[in-house]
């Protein structure tokens, strides 16, 4: 079943186009990886996908639902989180309340509520406290929880940007070269929280540099150059495509 | 109709003292990206010593004219260098010291020079009259000086070292750091350049108008405008800005309630805002 | 363990007996002077509610003039109650600044634009209010505004034609004031406020929505700023448009930052001390605002986060002197 899906997805930025007329298909359960050369438009994607950038053209539907140019919040709210590519945290608060932040869209108490610190309230909380435990256990860092986030070595900030992300028990994540500055050892071991994840039922979409990781989890792979979609398939057919090859190539990189 | 041509040069008088003003804000806000609130009591300074050395010391105003900026930006350099560095010219501690500033400088107004409104005593004499305009020699000169002001500020910032090392800190602090810009010894200058010409204005103006210990804030806020019109951090759009605050009020001084024209303003940077947020010229 | 609670727990009673009892002993001047306090107070917390959502209001004076002059009007025209008119006045305030503020932030217009906005909004309100001759009196303003007082049936009624009444009142204000500002603040509102304040694209995507966060804390804050504004109108008998300049906002800001908004007890510190000082400094007479204005420069020079860094400011000193504390 198509979770998520574009039509003729375009953004432009003055007279370039970053994104034009893609019409990308994720199925549920899969792990998708958006590659390319650097400029190709990928994290432009993420931006119009996640909502923080409006397409000039074209349509997104979510999970049959057109989310096209809804807001951010909305488009989270609706189970499509994603993470950044920069590492985006609350450098200053401590990692254990990073991740209750995150839990937002599941806790669910109203303002009147929140005020008067009722006994419902209190046990929501405390399920919300599990759960964001649970998150941390998941992403190896339960026992940083205490520690600033803007204090931690840099796989582990990439980790608890991934429990962030989690907590919101999204459908669907869109995962901005979540390896990036990782070591292989922690590649690994994030790339198999990945097949976990997709086992526990959520769909991944997935920018990625790192070609090796991401051939090895990614079920199918879409390839863009100069923000058009120039390939797709399995990374057996992707890693043979000569058009890919001459995209990397032609940008001096080697895949 | 008559009229039209005088209405617009008062406009101008008014307009260009608005644009140094201006420029003095914008510039310091450009490059060490903080608010000197006590930006309007340079000006008063400005006016105070300008009366001060022509009037009490003797000294001739066009001699008392150069040592007027010359304090104000040597003060503005210590202001920056003392009190704002150490804060790391954080927004809202710079507002809490130029504040603090503020009334120290008004306080010391009132000290040496007592609640009485003072006056300098015009320079230049003389009037000159055409069928259509009369504009007293002052004012003329006043425009000129101004004028001067303005296009040597220009000169500074784009043709010379200081300029492209300004210009260069606007753009990118670190990268200029990096590439060997003495980035503490600009803020400085910029500062000083800022509150020079605050003080500039002021002793402008002090030859056309009463000089008071409060004289400040309206200028202030004025400038404030402009630059929130013309878009903060811009040169050009200090320059336009204060051109067309000055004709504006120029225009509605003649035909209608001064409240209502300040009305107007405001009104005009709220719109401004919701339309184009960034001024006429600002960055983005 | 127990013990510390105990001290804590009786050092808050011997104050809240102290701001009880002490002004009976009080002459009228300082029992004036503990309401200016008290309502500074209320004004310090408002404006640091917007703070906490990462944005500034350079115009909290003109809510507190809307709630002055809807609970003027209310009072003076429809002859309406206090006790509704306070309220009304909140409410009003609260309701401008939300379509204020939605709109607004809606539009992007965040930061140093917002802050601006918040000017604009308030000269022009300061300028209506002194043009609309009708609706406000225009620059003689609204007169004769009546105080208080408390009719419960069967017991005898209590006007506030005594200071004193106005100071209870006035204590209650602030401590309705602190416990909202204190719930908000620990609450999951709170974390959700923090969170926008310190990465709004963070928090946009675990489907926060920071415009609704940011319009709340604006709409509550300058709610509280009407409050204060009604209990003015009520307590002077009168309101003009000429007390409510950007200056007083300056002052206000001052209150927070002076004091430290890291901490609800900064504003509470700030509007304290700074509305004392003018009074003790009154024997300097004409040199009061120079030293303000040094006491001002000299605070924040050592103390950047203002007082409530001064914790941490005698733990480094310590440890620097004597090695390690």
């Amino acid at each position: 079943m198509t979770l998520l899906a574009t039509r003729g997805l375009t953004k432009f930025f003055g007279g370039l186009a970053a994104v034009q007329g893609l019409d990308l298909n994720v199925n549920q359960g899969e792990i998708v990886g958006l590659i390319g050369p650097n400029g190709a438009g990928k994290t432009t994607v993420f931006n119009l996908l996640s909502g923080f950038l409006s397409p000039g053209k074209g349509q997104i539907l979510f999970k049959g639902q057109d989310i096209t140019g809804l807001k951010p919040y909305k488009v989270a709210e609706k189970g499509l989180v994603r993470t950044f590519q920069l590492t985006t945290l609350f450098t200053d608060l401590s990692v254990m309340q990073n991740v209750l932040i995150g839990c937002h869209r599941r806790v669910h108490i109203g303002l009147w509520q929140d005020l008067l610190h009722t006994a419902s309230v209190r046990r929501r909380e405390k399920e919300v406290e599990d759960k964001a435990l649970a998150a941390l256990e998941f992403t190896g860092l339960s026992n940083l929880k205490a520690e600033l986030a803007g204090s931690l070595p840099h796989g582990h900030q990439r980790s608890l940007a991934l429990a962030i992300a989690l907590v919101a028990e999204p459908e669907m994540l869109l995962l901005d070269e979540p390896v990036t500055g990782m070591n292989a050892q922690e590649t690994t071991a994030f790339m198999g929280r990945l097949d976990s994840l997709r086992q526990r039922g959520v769909t991944i979409l997935l920018i990625e540099h790192n070609m090796l990781a991401a051939m090895s989890c990614c079920d199918r792979m879409v390839v863009l150059n100069y923000g058009q979609k120039i390939a797709e398939g399995t990374p057996a057919e992707i890693r043979q495509n000569e058009e890919v090859i001459r995209a990397y190539l032609g940008h001096g990189e080697v895949g | 109709m008559e009229l039209l041509p005088q209405i617009i040069v008062n406009g101008l008088v008014s307009g260009v003292v608005y644009i140094l003003i201006a420029l003095g804000i914008t510039l310091a806000f450009s490059i060490l990206r903080v608010i000197n609130f006590a930006h309007g009591e340079f000006y008063m300074m400005g006016a105070y010593l300008a009366y001060y050395l022509s009037e009490e010391v003797g000294l001739n105003y066009w001699a008392a004219f150069p040592l007027a900026i010359l304090a104000g930006a040597l003060l503005g350099a210590f202001v920056d260098q003392v009190l704002l560095r150490r804060v790391g010219r954080e927004l809202l501690r710079t507002l809490i010291l130029t504040l603090g500033l503020m009334l120290i400088l008004q306080s010391g107004a009132i000290f040496f020079f007592g609640n009485q409104e003072k006056a300098i005593p015009s320079p230049i004499a003389g009037v000159l009259r055409s069928t259509y305009l009369t504009i007293t020699n002052e004012k003329l000169v006043v425009v000129l000086i101004c004028l001067a002001l303005i296009v040597g500020l220009i000169i500074l910032v784009r043709w010379t070292k200081m300029g492209r090392a300004m210009r260069a800190i606007t753009q990118d602090r670190e990268a200029a750091l990096i590439q060997g810009v003495n980035v503490e010894g600009i803020f400085a200058g910029a500062f000083a350049i800022g509150c020079g010409l605050a003080a500039a204005a002021g002793s402008l103006m002090g030859i056309l108008v009463p000089i008071g210990p409060y004289m400040g804030s309206v200028p202030l806020l004025k400038g404030l405008t402009i630059i929130i019109l013309g878009g903060m951090g811009s040169l050009p759009g200090a320059v336009i800005g204060g051109l067309m605050l000055g004709e504006i009020e120029s225009f509605m001084t003649f035909y209608a309630n001064p409240l209502a024209s300040q009305l107007v303003f405001f009104v005009l940077i709220i719109l401004m805002l919701f339309v184009r947020p960034r001024g006429l010229f600002g960055e983005e | 363990m127990k013990n510390r609670r105990w001290i804590g727990i009786s050092v808050y009673l011997l104050l809240a007996l102290l701001l009880l009892f002490i002004p009976l002993l009080f002459n009228d001047r300082y029992i004036h002077l503990m309401i200016i306090i008290a309502l500074n107070i209320v004004l310090a917390l408002s404006i640091r509610l917007v703070f906490l959502a990462g944005e500034l209001n350079v115009g909290h004076v003109a809510f507190m003039g809307i709630g002055a002059y809807t609970s003027a009007l209310l009072a003076t025209r429809l002859g309406w109650s206090f006790w509704i008119s306070l309220p009304a006045a909140a409410i009003v305030a609260a309701l401008v600044a939300a379509v204020i503020g939605f709109f607004a932030l809606r539009a992007k217009i965040k930061g140093w634009y917002f802050a601006i906005l918040t000017l604009a909004f308030a000269e022009a309100f300061r300028l209506i209010a002194t043009l609309w001759k009708g609706l406000t009196g225009g620059a003689t303003g609204v007169l004769d505004i009546p105080g208080p007082a408390i009719r419960i049936p069967g017991l005898p009624v209590v006007d506030f034609s005594s200071r004193l009444n106005y100071y209870y009142l006035a204590l209650v204000l602030v401590f309705i004031t602190w416990l909202v500002m204190s719930r908000l603040e620990h609450s999951r509102f709170g974390l959700s406020l923090t969170a926008v304040r310190k990465s709004d694209i963070l928090s946009e995507s675990v489907a926060i929505n920071t415009v609704k966060y940011k319009v709340i804390a604006f709409a509550i804050g300058c709610a509280f700023a009407g409050v204060a504004g009604s209990f003015f109108a009520h307590y002077y008998y009168y309101v003009s448009p000429y007390e409510y300049t950007l200056h007083q906002t300056l002052y206000i800001l001052l209150y927070a930052l002076f004091g430290g908004i890291g901490s609800l007890w900064g504003p509470v510190l700030g509007a304290t001390i700074l509305t004392l000082l003018p009074e003790f400094l009154r024997i300097a007479r004409e040199y009061e605002p120079a030293i303000f204005g040094a006491i001002l420069i000299v605070t924040i020079w050592l103390l950047p986060e203002g007082l409530v860094g001064l914790r941490r400011y005698i733990t480094s000193l310590r440890t620097k002197l004597l090695g390690r504390a």
